[in-house]
């Protein structure tokens, strides 16, 4: 190309992209400075649901606190990771994870998801398998430093309990066919001077929880508090409250062998 | 003869830092003469050119080109001059004919008539096509006179146009260079070659250290002061003696040449000396008459510099 | 001005016949497929995770795992908030049903132009223009270009004219390479998709008053604009560099270096307000655009203009008078 007609063509093309931006930068401009809330909405309805891409395909759907989200574990996987490498294992299917849990969360703040979040509610109808683990910070956990006191848990166990059950029930109500799989309270505190006391609450929660469940063919109360009876700070971390790594591989392992 | 002139500086000095680089310095170039501007590297030369050029400006003093002054009207000024600064240093990477466009587009009124016309003149047109950097340097000092001479200037400035030239080239540049200057143009060399100028050149200024020592005819200059003859005679020791002791002679010592004895004497008194020669019993192969060459005028110059 | 055009003509030329643009375009094939690949894996990975392609999954899952990371206290309040303001948003998506990252063509085209603003199209500015000036002063071509019969001014102009010319070749370039590639792997379509914009942030809250639905296109458009004073500004101060720096080679180092402490301010100097006067933390226009919270506490779209303006005229000020000013040798 001779020098005459490459400059012609640069010429042309960068002429029409500075008019084209200088436009651009003037609409972004005004559109910034004074937003206007207009426009027609579309939305995505059109690619809305497609669903589980293959069907021989297992997938969990997981609610609740820290414990769902795996805090604590070294290895990342949580419970809920080791449940599916045993399934995956198991089977010989694939299975997927929808980890909703919340650092944090009590059962307030799950029943307002489930009852709120459309999202939240269409995966769970798409799930074959939902974990669940609530009520910890519930009983345990008022926020700040504040000492273990299993009279003030005694007190706040009733209403927790009332949520729960509207918790499982939402659940049952958007997919009755789905496996629900509880994992039961174990005493942290068993270490401390008021262990009695804790473990009073561990096992009051526990079982009006348990008996929640049996109303539901689906729903299994998963008990862990055995597994940290004996030796127990083994399978916890550093912060004397969640699980480790292998902590949480024997609540996964468990969690496997309930359903297999 | 009254000729019109192209070029004038007019106390014109440039410091930097302090340093007073160009120390006041005057002189006028003519339309249709070749101007040497001679001094060794480092006298201020160069520095003298760029403020000829627009490239620096000069600290005092005053520098026209056809009456413009090159500060104050920058552009009329420059439009008059084609010059090549130091080396003829065009870009490479674009080919002759797309460098002569290059400059024709930044001076009015060149057509494409005028371009294939001084591409003839410097005779490119086989390789006007090809890229600059395949150019020999030769070839690129030719390119660079057919872009200097793209305006249809009234002064031609080249520095040092000689340098990296062929024996063969610099007789075809100088053949050139006595072209243009028949045709009207001002033609400005600088070299710090003395023989250079001598041969090409009608007037001349020596600058040293930032100071023109002398501004004249190439001609004028050279047999203005010195007498210098060259005696032949044998014996070569009774000779020297003899005219040793001569009241209107002065030996020089220290440039003998060959056999022969060179003096300085005015031309009235050289029968009279040669007949006391002869009355000696000494014996004349030959009297030369020495012009004298530009070097020895400016050893000459610079060494009463120094004295002074 | 028929001399202007033919000044300008020259400086382009000279660009153009040195081939830098094709640097700069090979360059962008070089690298965009790459990144087209990196996002194509990306999306593969959040599938396999998951489980689905079902994007709302995967704006939960987002949600969640910002909202995890906020309980940790050991991450700076200030990064808090820009996670919360990040929930925010995304949670209006949701509830909208818009998908912030539809995987087409035009997305990508849109990502890759607020991932590459601040540094990318910068650095391949700097390809250009940091030997504008500076190049002439290395080949001694600049003793023939100032003994023309040209004002130095008219030069330098030329020079500015043709760097812009180039800048705005660049950000458009950028786009259609960045179409045409990332096309091929998530395909065409998607120009008329909605985009939300006009997120207003107060203090830790998104205001939403103002948001609403624009079609990918008129964004684009918008994003490039944006972009495309960001570099203007680059371009100005890298002229300026040009003029004052005679060797390339250490202009282009000193642009560089300056765009990169650009970036690490931006990460680091959260805390320090006074550096929201440097130019190049403030070149992340299409942030003010996508509505996320400016990294340095104090900017604004009105504050970032002002400032890369200042920037540019103060810089084409000093390239001025030094250029005219200046003893060639």
């Amino acid at each position: 190309m001779s020098s005459q007609a490459s400059w012609r063509l640069f010429a042309v093309f960068s002429l029409a992209s500075t008019l084209a931006l200088a436009v651009g930068l003037y609409l972004g401009i005004t559109d910034i400075l004074s937003p206007s809330a207009t426009g027609e909405w579309k939305t995505d309805k059109g690619t809305e649901e497609t669903g589980k891409p293959k069907v021989n395909a297992v997938q969990i759907v997981a609610l609740g606190d820290s414990l769902t989200r795996g805090t604590g574990d070294g290895a990342g996987l949580g419970y809920v990771g080791n449940l599916r490498a045993r399934l995956s294992e198991a089977t010989g299917q694939q299975a997927y994870v929808l980890n909703h849990g919340v650092n944090g969360y009590k059962t307030a703040d799950l029943l307002r998801d489930l009852q709120q979040k459309e999202d939240i509610r269409r995966t769970l109808r798409q799930a074959d398998i939902v974990t669940l683990s609530i009520g910890g910070n519930d009983l345990f956990n008022a926020g700040g430093a504040e000492e273990v006191n299993p009279e003030i848990s005694q007190k706040r166990l009733p209403g927790a309990v009332e949520r729960y059950k509207e918790i499982v029930k939402i659940i049952d109500s958007l997919n009755p066919k789905a496996k629900i799989l509880y994992m039961g309270l174990y005493n942290a505190f068993a270490d401390l001077s008021n262990a009695q006391e804790s473990y009073k609450v561990v096992e009051r929660w526990n079982s009006e929880t348990s008996a929640v469940l049996y109303r539901y063919p689906h729903a299994i109360f998963v008990p862990t508090d055995d597994l940290f009876r004996v030796d127990g700070k083994k399978y916890l971390s550093s912060d004397h409250f969640h699980p480790n790594q292998a902590g949480y591989r024997r609540i996964g392992e468990r969690m496997a062998e309930v359903i297999r | 003869m009254q000729r019109a002139i192209t070029l004038e500086l007019d106390q014109v000095e440039k410091i930097i830092r302090r340093n007073r680089i160009i120390k006041g310095i005057s002189f006028s170039v003519q339309e249709g003469e070749v101007f040497g501007f001679l001094g060794p590297n480092g006298s201020g030369k160069t520095t003298t050119i760029r403020m000829m050029v627009g490239l620096v400006r000069p600290t005092a003093g005053r520098i026209r080109v056809c009456g413009y002054d090159i500060q104050k009207d920058h552009t009329e000024a420059l439009a008059k001059v084609g010059s090549i600064v130091e080396n003829p240093e065009l870009y490479p990477f674009l080919s002759g004919m797309e460098n002569l466009e290059y400059f024709a587009r930044m001076i009015p009124g060149v057509t494409r008539e005028k371009i294939d016309e001084v591409v003839r003149r410097v005779d490119l047109s086989a390789r006007i096509g090809d890229r600059v950097k395949d150019y020999s340097l030769g070839m690129r000092q030719r390119l660079g006179i057919a872009q200097a001479l793209l305006g249809d200037p009234k002064l031609l400035i080249l520095d040092e146009p000689t340098n990296g030239l062929d024996p063969q080239g610099i007789r075809e540049l100088r053949a050139f260079i006595r072209q243009l200057a028949d045709e009207g143009l001002s033609v400005f060399i600088s070299s710090h070659m003395l023989s250079e100028i001598q041969l090409m050149c009608d007037r001349v200024a020596i600058i040293n250290e930032g100071s023109i020592i002398r501004v004249g005819v190439v001609d004028e200059l050279l047999t203005q002061n010195f007498r210098k003859i060259i005696w032949y005679a044998n014996p070569y020791d009774r000779a020297k003696s003899l005219l040793m002791n001569s009241p209107f002679i002065k030996v020089r010592e220290q440039e003998l040449v060959d056999a022969g004895i060179v003096t300085e004497v005015a031309p009235e008194h050289i029968p009279q000396l040669t007949a006391a020669l002869v009355d000696q019993g000494i014996e004349i192969y030959g009297i030369e008459w020495k012009k004298p060459s530009l070097e020895d005028l400016f050893l000459d110059m610079t060494e009463g510099e120094h004295h002074a | 001005m028929l001399s202007m055009y033919g000044l300008v003509m020259n400086e382009a030329l000279k660009i153009l016949q040195r081939k830098r643009l094709w640097v700069v375009v090979l360059i962008l094939l070089v690298l965009v497929p790459i990144f087209t690949y990196a996002q194509f894996r990306a999306t593969l990975d959040n599938q396999k995770q998951l489980g689905t392609t079902d994007w709302k999954v995967s704006v939960r899952q987002s949600i969640n795992d910002t909202t995890n990371r906020l309980s940790s206290t050991r991450i700076p309040e200030d990064w808090k908030k820009l996670m919360r303001i990040r929930i925010q948003q995304q949670q209006y998506y949701l509830d909208h049903d818009i998908n912030p990252t539809s995987p087409n063509g035009v997305t990508f085209t849109r990502d890759f132009m607020s991932n590459a603003v601040s540094l990318f199209i910068p650095l391949l500015i700097v390809i250009i223009s940091s030997d504008i000036v500076s190049g002439e002063h290395t080949g001694g071509t600049i003793k023939l270009l100032l003994t023309r019969p040209v004002k130095r001014w008219r030069i330098l102009t030329s020079k500015l004219i043709a760097l812009f010319l180039f800048v705005s070749a660049i950000v458009v370039l950028t786009g259609i390479i960045a179409y045409a590639i990332s096309g091929v792997v998530f395909g065409y379509t998607g120009w008329a998709y909605p985009v939300l914009t006009g997120f207003q942030i107060q203090g830790e809250e998104v205001n939403t008053e103002g948001v609403h639905v624009l079609p990918q296109w008129l964004y684009i458009m918008m994003e490039y604009g944006l972009s495309w004073y960001a570099c203007l500004a680059v371009a100005c101060i890298s002229f300026m560099v040009s003029v004052l720096v005679r060797s390339t080679a250490a202009g282009m180092g000193v642009m560089v270096s300056a765009l990169i402490a650009g970036t690490i301010l931006t990460n680091m100097a959260s805390a320090w307000e006074s550096a929201k006067y440097f130019f190049m933390v403030n070149l992340q226009l299409t942030d003010y655009l996508a509505g996320t919270l400016p990294t340095i506490p104090g900017l604004s779209l009105t504050f970032s203009l002002t400032t890369l303006g200042i920037w540019s005229v103060a810089s084409l000020l000093v390239a001025y008078i030094v250029f005219i000013r200046r003893d060639v040798y």
